[in-house]
């Protein structure tokens, strides 16, 4: 039984070697005679891709009707290896397995309708196994080696999936990523190691929870998780990876970033965290950082122009929640009676519910740059508006349960931050609103000359995300689940969460209505390039100077690429009709993550162009005055100087001895 | 009479003999040698598994021959010595059969393969040795068996490194001795023994012992390349590939290391140098060691050069672990000692034969190779993930227990040490892995199939073996192999052709080499062929066995079988 849960979790890795020993000949023969691609999923489909978009069902089977607690205990492999599928390991193998499948399946659709060429299908169909393996298999980890190794598959070939347009900027985005992910991974490794220490050598998560929550040096270590599986997470101000890598990769490649992969920060969170300890600064940080995150990062998306990058700035919004609800967490004391477990469980929803949404939101952007027929593309816009609505936990939607839920858990953070936060989260639902209805407008109101209409295969997966969303209510209020009341599905409740999103639906009609140029041209004022805060960086480290705009990828790669979704630098102003950014003057209301806009445009990407380095501040590193001072120094040492070094030992040697 | 107790001389004697045989065989007695050297390395391999067993029964194992009053020579087999040996005796192999194919083509054969041998022999010995005298009569003939192989191509460069090794390597033998014989003077002869012997001591020695233990870590230094004293070894960088992979990457670093480790824990004993004092110091400055090398590296343009900075920095890890008082951080060390040495040694073979094909020798010529070769790259990932530290590959397990044996030993500043040089080798390997794979190609290779002696004035023949990529091309092109690299290539080039599908896929497509001054024109029978391999298997094949193995050690690292089983058996014994 244990075998099928991991053969059920490996299969993605499975077809990925069956993918990389097949010598695919169609590869070679649509790069010889240029081919089209249009009837290569014919008769002669390759194994490996017919198998691929149903990679993840054996997962998925296996978080549905595989016996709970199933345990497999395997010490030969890495440093002793527990699986078990527990209550949230089957939550979140559940979520991530529907949302591989959809992404998937769409990609299955997406990728021969964007002109990709087989070669490159094939490549990215390489790193999305790989991903996706990863990603499944550190689901039931129960112990902290073998999570991390997934975890690095998971995040490394992640990096594949950014870059999979070798253009300028994505490859700027990539760097960005890998150099955050490894960044992480260290931290990450340096916080699991001393858990590892404090549990007196156990790997076990259970262990070393119990071991951190009695631990004297558990803020230490608590500042390392948060930060390394915080950058997973997209936790300010860690986040700068997100606006740059979600745009970059492939839609198909976003939704499940977005949708998934980053909660399996969260997943190490509700592993090995001392819930309910008082931890009283990292859990405060948590909420702060949090409530920055959630109303910055939507401020911050509101002046996007690419849909993605917006999409991803709400991930960050919405993760921002997640970090609040673990601060509170963290914060409360379950010694003085606080109830923990419901915040946990509300951690566990709002996974779910922000994993269907934002997974159908990304995908619906690549399916409105398709030709739609008039209807379809109604239909597709509504969904989308009704996906914006849930994410603002407007009623009747999985947002509504979530949000209920986490309002429920407010009491968690004492008297002097619950009224605070009471006022703050539903009005939290506003900006979210309005974030999502500047999403709708970014969006295309028709296809992209050349694209042909989106398959069924594109279709039915996002419908199915989208059904998903409306469903999950359902579910929880089945049996064994929660009262209606708790889920906020009263009278009352469904008309208090109405309010925030139509309160946002009313300023936005207003700003269209009465203003539309002013709110433009504020919004070009406020403008933040994706990766904010990556470019404040910039301004301290001296890089060489760099074309400030690297050339839009164009279609080096295909001719029917989608340049928009793909340009990662923010459109040059002169495209959009506004005045030139430089000429507009900072107003005082600036939000805090935009202060370098100015100076911006002039830095902007420093990450780009260095070749060879992956990341440009570790060349500039050693130009310190003080670091380069002490290492050429040493450094001089490694002529024959050494030799006179020996010498003069060895005489004193020779003296002492006579 | 224990037949056993002769089995460490015969472990010597399987290199030692061939390699003697070696010295008199005629330059074009390939088959003899080879016969020889595979003779050897299988016997070798033989005899270390009936040692592994014997040991882990239990048995002592202990040859002696007295030298002179007060001196013996004495041999023996104890579970630390069996790691080290264990790792030369297997890569040995790997490296002989690497070497084979790269050198097989080139002058003083003979020489090379009998100083070859006899380094491994010397290896064995000092793995092998029972008291610091026959370890230093060892490790000072390593010294000098290797020197040889230094400045084997005999151009000036190599003749400048390898006087400048004969200096450093000499001049901490010299130390080396001085500590030795002070020591021999204080307490007399003094075997290898787990805990250490010298804790009896009074106080009043204290100070002379300290003074000692510094001039033998820095004698055994000299080899491990701990910073200040590692200038030798980039320099040695010109050596052929095999020497490089198996000795700078493994045997003479590793034996420094090795000596530092016995010196820790056998001579002084681990609680009795941490009475002393000497630890702290010790693991100063091989934390410097490690930052400093991966600093190094970072800048480095010489793919071979920044191997050489990354192995400066990673051997210090081993010397980190012995300088950190614990357990855990001893297993990390010691285990550290085989994943490096496997670790370096797939990197090496893989530049080898980037160098050996394509005439690639900077990092930053590597663009597109990945698609060129991608197996020997495949290799290189793994080798250079590992080095980083990323999960599974077996570097990890390493700065695992040397960071939980830091916090153990209550030096939290050794967690950041390891991750800032984390940091800093994925600074130096990511670019690399990032080109191999992800960036496009846009010149030809600088060379296929260069001659593997630059500096000498041999060619051949555009249509010998040698330029076809050895004896293999026409064998295998017969029989295509069933794995065909991810990406069929095309890079745009004149002398470019494409695989014929009938035979069923070879992609790996040879260009035409303008820049080797063999082949006339842009069209010579290496260009138009198409080698199924990407490069003669008896290059390839150790650089992917070294690579499994070190992924293999990653994963199964609980597993009885696994390098860290038999580190953690060590250091029962040693607390």
């Amino acid at each position: 039984m244990g075998m099928l849960l991991v053969l059920a979790l490996f299969s993605p890795l499975a077809i990925l070697i069956r993918l990389l020993t097949s010598g695919d000949s169609t590869t070679e023969e649509g790069l010889e005679y240029g081919q089209g691609n249009r009837d290569r999923h014919g008769p002669n489909t390759p194994t490996w891709l017919a198998a691929a978009p149903w990679a993840p069902l054996p997962a998925l089977l296996a978080a549905l009707f595989l016996p709970e607690d199933l345990t497999l205990d395997l010490p030969w492999l890495f440093l002793g290896t527990l699986l078990r599928l527990d209550r949230t390991a089957r939550i979140f193998l559940a979520l991530t397995a529907t949302v591989w499948l959809a992404a998937g399946w769409y990609a299955r659709g997406y990728l021969p309708a964007t002109g990709e060429r087989p070669s490159e299908e094939r490549r990215f169909w390489g790193w999305f196994l790989a991903t996706m393996g990863g990603n499944l298999l550190l689901i039931p980890c129960q112990d902290m080696v073998s999570f991390t190794v997934f975890f690095t598959v998971m995040s490394l070939s992640a990096y594949g999936l950014v870059i999979h347009h070798p253009s300028a900027p994505n490859r700027a985005a990539g760097r960005a990523y890998l150099a955050l992910a490894i960044l992480g991974e260290v931290v990450a490794f340096a916080g699991l190691v001393w858990a590892c220490r404090l549990a007196q050598g156990e790997v076990t998560f259970a262990a070393a929870a119990t071991a951190l929550a009695a631990g004297p040096s558990r803020d230490a270590v608590l500042w390392l998780l948060i930060a390394g599986f915080g950058i997973k997470l997209g936790l300010v101000p860690l986040h700068v990876w997100l606006p740059l890598a979600h745009p970059a990769a492939p839609t198909p490649a976003s939704a499940v970033l977005s949708g998934v992969i980053i909660k399996t920060g969260l997943l190490l969170w509700l592993r090995l965290f001392p819930w309910g300890t008082g931890a009283l600064l990292p859990g405060s940080f948590l909420v702060l950082a949090g409530l920055t995150g959630t109303f910055g990062a939507a401020l911050a998306g509101l002046t996007q122009t690419n849909p993605k990058a917006l999409l991803a700035y709400s991930s960050v919004s919405q993760m921002g929640f997640v970090a609040l609800a673990a601060g509170l967490g963290l914060r409360a004391d379950a010694g003085s009676g606080a109830e923990i477990e419901p915040l946990l469980i509300c951690l566990g929803v709002f996974t779910v519910h922000h994993g269907l949404t934002k997974g159908a939101l990304f995908l619906g952007v690549g399916l409105t740059q398709t030709s739609l027929s008039p209807a379809c593309r109604r239909i597709v816009m509504g969904g989308l508006g009704l996906l914006g609505a849930s994410l603002a936990g407007c009623s009747l939607t999985s947002g509504q349960a979530a949000k209920a839920l986490l309002k429920g858990s407010l009491p968690l953070a004492g008297a002097a931050w619950q009224p605070t936060l009471e006022v703050l989260v539903p009005l939290s639902g506003v900006t979210t609103m309005l974030l999502l209805l500047r999403f709708l407008a970014l969006l295309p109101r028709e296809g992209k000359p050349g694209l042909p209409a989106a398959p069924l295969t594109m279709l039915v997966p996002w419908a199915g995300l989208l059904l998903g969303m409306f469903l999950l209510p359902v579910a929880l209020l089945g049996p064994g689940g929660f009262s209606p009341a708790t889920l906020g599905l009263t009278v009352g409740g469904l008309g208090k969460a109405a309010l925030p999103p139509l309160a946002a639906l009313a300023m936005a009609a207003v700003a269209r209505r009465v203003a539309p140029s002013i709110a433009e041209r504020l919004r070009a004022c406020l403008e933040v390039p994706p990766g904010d805060l990556l470019h404040l960086v910039g301004l301290f480290v001296a890089s060489p100077p760099v074309p400030a705009r690297p050339p839009t990828l164009a279609a080096a790669s295909s001719d029917v690429a989608l340049p928009f979704l793909n340009d990662l630098s923010p459109p040059s102003p002169a495209h959009k009709g506004v005045e030139p950014i430089a000429s507009c003057p900072l107003p005082t209301e600036t939000p805090q993550g935009s202060q370098p806009t100015l100076p911006l445009s002039e830095v902007s990407p420093p990450r780009c162009s260095i070749p060879g380095t992956l990341d440009p501040l570790l060349p500039s590193w050693g130009e310190r005055p003080v670091v380069e001072w002490v290492l050429a120094g040493i450094s001089r040492f490694e002529g024959f100087s050494t030799g006179l070094l020996l010498m003069v030992l060895l005489a004193a040697g020779l003296a002492f001895l006579l | 009479m224990n037949w056993y107790k002769w089995l460490p001389v015969l472990m010597i004697a399987s290199s030692a003999g061939p390699a003697i045989a070696i010295f008199f065989l005629a330059e074009e007695s390939h088959g003899w040698r080879t016969l020889w050297n595979m003779l050897g390395a299988v016997l070798k391999i033989v005899l270390m598994g009936v040692l592994f067993y014997e040991v882990h029964l239990g048995r002592e194992i202990a040859f002696h021959v007295p030298l002179m009053p007060g001196l013996t020579f004495k041999l023996h087999a104890d579970s630390l010595s069996l790691l080290f040996a264990g790792l030369s005796t297997v890569l040995w192999f790997l490296t002989t059969i690497y070497a084979i194919g790269y050198l097989e083509h080139s002058p003083h054969r003979s020489r090379f393969f009998g100083f070859f041998s006899l380094c491994v022999s010397t290896t064995i010995g000092i793995a092998m040795a029972g008291n610091l005298i026959t370890l230093l009569i060892f490790y000072e003939f390593l010294s000098l068996t290797t020197w040889p192989l230094v400045v084997h191509r005999g151009n000036p460069t190599s003749i400048a490194a390898g006087n400048r090794y004969l200096v450093y390597t000499l001049g901490g033998g010299a130390l080396l001795l001085l500590g030795v014989v002070w020591l021999q003077t204080l307490v007399g002869e003094i075997d290898f023994v787990a805990r250490g012997g010298l804790s009896a001591l009074e106080a009043g020695t204290h100070n002379d012992l300290r003074l000692i233990f510094t001039m033998l870590v820095l004698g055994f230094g000299v080899k491990a390349a701990l910073v200040p004293l590692h200038g030798w070894l980039p320099g040695a960088m010109v050596a052929p590939a095999p020497v490089s992979a198996l000795l700078h990457a493994v045997a003479v670093v590793k034996a420094g290391a090795f000596g530092i480790v016995r010196v820790v824990y056998d001579i002084f004993g681990i609680e009795f140098c941490e009475r002393l004092g000497v630890l702290e110091p010790l693991a100063g400055l091989a934390a410097l060691t490690i930052l400093f090398g991966s600093w190094r590296a970072l800048t480095q343009d010489d793919l071979k050069r920044r191997l050489a900075y990354s192995t400066v920095s990673q051997v210090s890890y081993i010397v980190l672990g012995a300088a950190v008082f614990g357990p855990k951080a001893t297993i990390g060390g010691i285990v550290h000692l085989v994943h490096q040495g496997l670790m370096k040694i797939t990197l090496f073979f893989c530049a080898g034969n980037f160098a050996e094909e394509l005439g690639l020798h900077r990092v930053s010529e590597l663009d597109g190779v990945g698609r060129r070769m991608p197996w020997t790259m495949a290799a290189f990932t793994v080798g250079a993930l590992g080095m980083i530290g990323v999960p599974p590959v077996a570097g990890f397990v390493s700065k695992w227990y040397l960071g939980w044996g830091a916090l153990e030993a209550g030096m939290p500043w050794v967690i950041a040490v390891l991750a800032l040089s984390s940091l800093l080798n994925a600074g130096y390997f990511l670019p690399i892995l990032y080109a191999g794979w992800f960036a496009e190609r846009t010149s030809p290779w600088p060379a296929t199939h260069g001659a593997p002696f630059p500096g000498t004035s041999i060619h051949f023949p555009p249509d010998s073996p040698a330029n076809m990529g050895g004896p293999s091309a026409t064998e295998t092109c017969a029989n295509p192999p069933a794995k065909l690299p991810r990406e069929p290539l095309m890079p745009p080039t004149r002398g470019k052709h494409r695989a014929s599908h009938e035979a069923g896929a070879p992609t790996a497509i040879v260009f035409g080499s303008e820049g080797s001054p063999s082949v006339p024109g842009g069209l010579s029978p290496a260009s138009t062929s198409t080698a199924a391999w990407e490069i003669s298997p008896l290059l390839l094949a150790p650089p992917l066995v070294t690579a499994g193995l070190s992924l293999l050690a990653g994963i199964f690292a609980g597993s009885s079988f696994s390098p860290l089983y038999w580190a953690r058996f060590i250091m029962m014994g040693e607390y």
